[in-house]
């Protein structure tokens, strides 16, 4: 498969600000969105949690309400009239929707069993199979969006819309949609954060990504959202995806760095990119030893110590289902704007790892840029993104 | 988009494989899927559910399931692993570190990975209703843009009755090995049938069966289980309940290859 395919809109909120512009201008000015957890934890740890809360869904839409479907239709407002443009020129049934997550309505469940417990009676206004299910998030959107082409969540953990975008990218080329909006969305969550403290991969300070002073990752909550489409004018377009499975562990990476660098060689052969070409690789680097470990030796043995490689994780927290989107959406930025961000936290950076670390902005043109996800189950995700010609 | 299915699998409670729920005599003693002992005790329900009916299929269409790309749809993911730790949180606050890493939805398809050393891509998607149409439109675009099989598979949980009072729904779970038209395979084996043409239709068709005994977004793709285990064609529904539903159409493997002119495959 050889198209390349046009993203004619992107929109992404997090910590970093509730629209594209605040958000693309903080990670300009190389200042992070983390800060103190808003939900009540038996332990510190600070997080990426949006400026203010997302707002109420509308009222026809209160049936599919969690944080995780409010976050969903708060990202979507800037894409909406894209969108809308897309569903004219295409027609509804010719847009699919594709959106990565890993809570869907995990928030509202968690409180309406923390309510039985307490009362011995759910919430009057729970219902699981509208709230909990990762459909119920897309029933929303589609009431939103009215897109009537396929659609489904995606949620393989902390790679999931960036496997999303993969599906996105076959959808197009087989010609079973003409534009797909491709996204995903997460909030925060006491089982993720809680999860994640059971694992000790937690940091109770600033997460500190590819710095040799790195003490775990922060969680953070967010949307993100692409517009592809088989054709359109667009500066950036998507050229390569390239997934793998590491086969090794459900929660650590493969330290040798094979599945990482496995899925970054598929997505550069499948848009005949060398890997001198590339300009940037924006890491998945959430802020562990391990993963950087693994990250930096895929990273190296592919591209060797030259490229920029920067982490934004620093900013937002570790989005999980909506950080390949968001990470994307960044990609794009700085191929349209023409710099890399500063790799936030990462002074003093880890050496051993024999990567290029950007620890202020770098004000450069960029053709190409990778963006890394991966996730548990061993599952890894590269995306490709060009300048148009 | 076409593909050919060459291998099924099923395992519902007392079903442990497509001919037990098609003579509809539940099979003494199959009250849990059939899975290695080692990762039974461990495993969920949902990962011992996928990784059957994955032994099934692989098995009957002789692709390995070390080569094997996989689609695993879940409407509702690790369910009993999240009542478990939503448990642990009322009790000490404190989470299991095993039980959060196996609690993500691509938990059966990540496990399924590592346990048969399988390095290809692995995707795990929901979609409600739609969930078996999604899974079978994932796997179709797989295949179409190149590549070996694609094991596709659909599993859902029964819903725990303590936030879902009041509704009765059973496990299901169903695998399919599909094949692009003239891909390799074990050629010894015949495709079962060819799927091909699935889309959203207003109407029901005439050939679609409800299934009676489960219900559940999942148990959709029983009436296409029951057609490609009695050898019939037509046009099936592969989404329940709501208009417009996700359908496909089943074809005799013989006569599509039969059909095909000088010009190549038929449509």
């Amino acid at each position: 498969m050889s198209a390349a395919f046009p993203v004619t809109a992107y929109a992404a909120i997090n910590a970093l600000g509730t629209t594209t512009r605040d958000v693309v201008a903080r990670l300009h000015d190389g200042l992070t969105g983390l800060g103190s957890c808003p939900l009540e934890l038996p332990f510190e740890t600070p997080t990426g949690a949006l400026p203010e809360p997302p707002p109420a869904l509308p009222p026809s839409l209160a049936a599919w309400d969690s944080r995780t479907a409010r976050l969903a239709v708060a990202g979507l407002e800037e894409i909406l009239p894209a969108l809308a443009r897309a569903i004219a020129r295409h027609g509804a049934d010719r847009v699919a929707m594709v959106v990565g997550t890993t809570t869907s309505g995990l928030g509202r469940t968690e409180d309406a069993y923390h309510e039985l417990k307490r009362t011995g009676a759910l919430p009057q206004d729970y219902e699981l199979h509208l709230q909990h299910s990762f459909g119920a998030m897309m029933e929303a959107l589609r009431r939103v969006t009215g897109v009537r082409g396929p659609r489904f969540a995606v949620s393989t953990a902390c790679s999931a819309s960036a496997k999303a975008v993969g599906s996105a990218q076959r959808l197009l080329a087989t010609g079973s949609a003409d534009a797909v909006l491709v996204g995903g969305v997460d909030a925060l969550s006491q089982t993720t954060l809680r999860g994640f403290h059971s694992l000790q991969i937690l940091s109770p300070v600033f997460c500190r990504p590819l710095s040799r002073e790195r003490r775990g990752i922060n969680i953070g909550e967010g949307a993100a959202y692409l517009l592809l489409e088989r054709e359109g004018d667009a500066a950036t377009r998507l050229l390569g995806v390239g997934e793998s499975s590491d086969a090794h562990h459900m929660s650590a990476p493969d330290p040798t760095g094979e599945g990482a660098r496995t899925a970054m060689a598929a997505a550069l052969a499948q848009a005949g990119v060398s890997p001198d070409a590339v300009d940037y690789i924006n890491a998945h680097s959430p802020g562990t030893r391990l993963n950087d470990l693994s990250e930096g030796l895929a990273i190296t043995a592919l591209f060797g110590g030259r490229v920029p490689v920067a982490s934004t994780k620093g900013y937002t927290g570790h989005l999980l289902g909506a950080g390949g989107a968001t990470e994307a959406v960044f990609s794009i930025v700085a191929i349209e704007q023409g710099w890399i961000p500063r790799s936030v936290g990462a002074e003093p950076v880890d050496v051993d790892l024999g990567l290029n670390v950007p620890t202020a902005r770098l004000d450069t043109p960029c053709r190409n840029v990778l963006s890394n996800s991966f996730a548990f189950g061993g599952n890894n995700v590269a995306l490709l993104f060009g300048r148009s010609n | 988009m076409q593909a050919r299915v060459l291998g099924m699998g099923l395992w519902m409670p007392g079903f442990p494989d497509p001919a037990s729920w098609l003579s509809g005599r539940p099979v003494e003693g199959a009250d849990a899927p059939n899975a290695q002992s080692k990762q039974r005790r461990r495993s969920s329900l949902l990962v011992n559910m996928v990784a059957d009916v994955a032994a099934q299929a692989s098995a009957q269409a002789g692709v390995p399931l070390s080569r094997l790309r996989v689609v695993v749809g879940s409407a509702f993911g690790e369910l009993t692993t999240l009542m478990e730790m939503l448990e642990e949180r009322e009790r000490d606050g404190l989470l299991s570190p095993l039980r959060f890493q196996n609690s993500v939805h691509n938990s059966a398809a990540g496990q399924l990975s590592i346990a048969n050393k399988n390095k290809t891509p692995a995707m795990s998607l929901a979609a409600g209703n739609d969930t078996v149409a999604m899974v079978l439109l994932e796997a179709l675009t797989l295949l179409a843009l190149g590549g070996d099989e694609v094991l596709a598979v659909v599993a859902d949980e029964p819903l725990p009755q303590s936030i879902r009072p009041g509704h009765v729904t059973g496990a299901v779970s169903a695998a399919l090995v599909l094949a692009a038209d003239g891909a390799s395979g074990d050629a010894a084996r015949p495709a079962l049938a060819v799927l091909e043409d699935l889309r959203q239709a207003q109407a029901a068709f005439g050939s679609v069966e409800r299934p009676q005994e489960v219900d559940g977004p999942c148990a959709a793709i029983l009436p296409l289980i029951a057609a490609l285990a009695q050898g019939r064609s037509g046009r099936i529904d592969v989404s329940p309940k709501e208009d417009p539903r996700w359908t496909i159409l089943v074809r005799d493997a013989r006569l599509v290859r039969d059909a095909r002119g000088p010009e190549g495959a038929s449509a």
